[in-house]
């Protein structure tokens, strides 16, 4: 799931710190604009920008290779419009992975049924972000430095290959720290869901080909550890408990 | 300026400078006037049981014969104490040494000597305007039985019921309500005394002299009008005269529109002052409340954070200006007021301690502007509270800083940076997602090792995680170190906060276990 290129429809506030937050990790980023005067401010920070308006017309994306290389994101300032273009959008390439802002619940629903891929809910990030910041200080700092900053300890998404030892393994049997200090967190079969490890179910899922599992971990060891799953002769040892 | 002034006014100056007799003041009033003392209700409490007990001598008196010992302390004993309580609100009424200071400072500064007789008229009438007030009257009748040779003044034990307006809260509130509606109450009285005194009149002229006829008197007539007016109705006196049942008819009609009349008057005031007497109920139960966290601004934010801070178990106190905002929060279950958060008044009324109450302000407001405004007014009255505060534009954080925010939350860099990973790796970022936001009942937890812990599970593996199922993410040491997946063998410190996370319930039993072998 690896992005080339992001598009960006709409440049209100949180657009642009989108658009800033993601400028250093893609090459191609395009921004959509609805109005003029955000054309010009998005031009004179520095992207590449042009008008566009919510009529079906897609000529210019419908000219790119592949589409499931691009990233799109919706974050036009009325949530009306948002919807329109998301349906707009997955209606004409429905392989596009949309992330679309909501400003509050009602929106949200109607952009997951519109098409979108992800939905963001600033009402609900910002509430969950307040409350975790004050009642649970230590966590959130963690998870802020695991999840935001570049910092060694990390965040990422393994997909298992058809040449995995692991598969048909019983994940919680595994003794983990005889060969690398990650953490499993969770596996998932398909975007939608997640068996967490610790969750019975998820204790006794048997790893299949397909299946991606979350980890957290330093850098190094989930690079490592990242080569070596996919290899088909490592010997996992036991939990010992 | 004469030795006898100077005495005084020093005598006022240390009267005022005298932390003792200061303390004993403000301890006795907040006893009694302000009733904000702890002892307060235990005060009230006693007061009520001596008029209870006073009436209930009283009573059994007039049938039976009661010993003298229990006649003594009806008389003297009672009185006793309701002397003094009244010598000490008069006391606590005003304050002469206040005023003897203020006089001669006038004095001072119009350069004469000081006025003793202005001293002694202000400190009278001070005095007195306590005196002549209604309640002060009928504490003064209610000590009168210690005079107790005149037999009559026996009947005044029966004033110490009065007393009880002041003792119990709600019939303060019915009488004060009550009050707001005297301009109507004469109104009626007067229509009402009128109708009375014609139909008696009439009555009177009809059936007086004729035979078989009851009421042969004005009084009669006038004790009948007021019996049917009423809609009571004894029937001890009837009209027999044909003229005497007309006047009847007139008068029983009448009085549907007096009844009316009332009892909408009552009702009408009530319900008007039915939203002040929930808001000084919510006030009065706010003192009480530890520990909370004040919202201010119920826009959707503000909904959600109440609503996220309440499931972990905390108390929420909402300010909104808009008043369907303020019903809004009410509906949803949180003690709100519709008071405006950016002025000092509403603070004032609200008559909580900032430092010891309050747990953090979070000002969320839709704008910048008042959201700096709410963080100033609070700073003006209290500097260490923790105040949070959302923005909304980046270029007003540093006035949101200077306004004595501490904690500023900007939206668009959170959203951005969230937007972000759901671009980067959207699975992983799901799964983190989904358990800050608590679905399926799999949490994030922090378990803080006490003294307590570190005594009976010195290390992780003896918390058994494995069986509850919970995963430790790792051991936040210190300010900075991070111990992440640790061994199980590790060796825990005091102060060291685990990162857990499981299945909300599993996390629960295992706290309880933690708990109960201890």
């Amino acid at each position: 799931m690896i992005f080339e290129s992001v598009i960006i429809f709409g440049y209100n506030d949180y657009a642009q710190e989108i658009a800033r937050q993601i400028d250093a990790s893609y090459e191609y980023i395009h921004i959509y604009t609805l109005e003029k005067e955000e054309n010009e401010r998005a031009i004179r920070d520095g992207f590449n920008a042009s008008l566009f308006d919510l009529s079906d017309n897609w000529d210019e994306l419908v000219q790119i290779e592949d589409i499931t290389k691009v990233l799109a994101y919706c974050v036009l300032q009325h949530d009306e419009h948002n919807t329109f273009l998301t349906i707009s959008l997955h209606a004409t390439f429905p392989e596009l992975f949309i992330v679309a802002l909501a400003n509050d619940l009602e929106s949200a629903n109607k952009l997951r049924i519109a098409g979108a891929s992800k939905v963001l809910s600033v009402v609900q990030t910002t509430s969950e972000m307040i409350s975790d910041y004050l009642e649970k200080p230590t966590l959130n700092s963690v998870l802020q430095n695991i999840l935001y900053t570049d910092s060694k300890l990390k965040l990422a998404q393994i997909i298992i290959g058809p040449d995995s030892s692991l598969i048909g393994v019983e994940l919680h049997t595994i003794d983990w720290k005889k060969h690398y200090n990650v953490l499993i967190l969770s596996v998932t079969n398909d975007r939608l869901n997640f068996e967490y490890v610790f969750t019975a179910k998820g204790h006794h899922h048997k790893v299949a080909e397909g299946d991606i599992l979350v980890i957290i971990g330093y850098t190094k060891e989930i690079e490592k550890f990242k080569e070596e799953v996919n290899h088909s002769e490592i010997d996992w040892g036991h939990r010992s408990w | 300026m004469q030795s006898t002034d100077s005495l005084i006014v020093r005598f006022a100056y240390a009267i005022q400078g005298f932390k003792r007799y200061q303390s004993i003041k403000n301890f006795f009033y907040s006893l009694l006037e302000a009733q904000t003392s702890p002892y307060s209700k235990y005060f009230n409490s006693f007061m009520i049981f001596l008029i209870f007990s006073s009436v209930f001598i009283l009573i059994d008196e007039v049938k039976n014969d009661i010993s003298l010992e229990l006649q003594i302390f009806n008389d003297y004993i009672i009185s006793f104490f309701f002397l003094i309580e009244y010598l000490l609100r008069i006391w606590l009424y005003g304050s002469v040494s206040e005023l003897i200071i203020k006089q001669y400072e006038k004095d001072q500064l119009l350069s004469r000597d000081l006025r003793i007789k202005s001293i002694i008229k202000k400190t009278f009438s001070l005095k007195f305007a306590y005196i002549r007030s209604p309640s002060a009257i009928i504490d003064f009748l209610a000590i009168m039985p210690f005079f107790h040779e005149l037999r009559l003044l026996r009947l005044f034990i029966l004033f110490r019921v009065f007393k009880l307006f002041r003792y119990t809260r709600s019939i303060h509130t019915f009488v004060k309500v009550l009050h707001t509606k005297k301009f109507e109450f004469f109104t009626l009285l007067v229509f009402t005394s009128i109708i009375v005194f014609v139909s008696a009149v009439m009555i009177y002229v009809m059936e007086a002299n004729v035979e078989g006829s009851m009421i042969s008197s004005l009084f009669e007539a006038i004790y009948w009008s007021l019996v049917t007016i009423s809609t009571v109705g004894f029937g001890d006196y009837t009209p027999v005269t044909r003229e005497g049942q007309v006047v009847a008819m007139i008068i029983i009609i009448s009085g549907i529109g007096v009844i009316s009349f009332a009892t909408s008057i009552i009702v009408s005031s009530f319900t008007e002052q039915l939203d002040d007497i929930k808001e000084n109920r919510d006030i009065d139960s706010l003192r009480k409340l530890k520990n909370f966290y004040l919202i201010l601004g119920y826009d959707h934010l503000g909904e959600h954070v109440a609503g996220k801070l309440k499931r972990l178990g905390n108390n929420i106190v909402v300010l909104d200006e808009r008043a369907n905002l303020a019903e809004l929060a009410k509906k949803h279950g949180y003690t709100a007021f519709n008071y405006n958060p950016g002025l000092l008044s509403s603070y004032k009324r609200l008559n909580i301690d900032l430092n010891a109450q309050v747990k953090a302000i979070l000002s969320l407001e839709g704008s910048d502007i008042s959201n700096v405004y709410n963080a100033l007014t609070i700073r003006s009255i209290n500097k260490t509270t923790p105040i949070l505060s959302i923005l909304h534009n980046k270029s007003n954080q540093k006035k949101l800083s200077l306004a004595g925010v501490n904690d500023i939350i900007y939206t668009q860099e959170l959203i951005g940076m969230v937007a972000k990973e759901f671009g980067g790796e959207p699975v992983a970022f799901e799964a983190i997602n989904a358990l800050r936001s608590e679905t399926n009942g799999i949490v994030f937890e922090e378990l803080f090792i006490t003294d307590y812990l570190l005594e009976h599970y010195p290390t992780l593996k003896m918390f058994e995680l494995f069986k509850y199922h919970i995963l430790c993410i790792g051991i936040q040491r210190g300010k900075k170190d991070f111990l992440f997946n640790p061994i199980p063998t590790i060796e825990l410190e005091h102060g060291d906060i685990l990162l857990l996370t499981g299945m909300k319930s599993l996390i629960i039993e295992m706290q309880k276990h933690t708990r109960g072998e201890v």
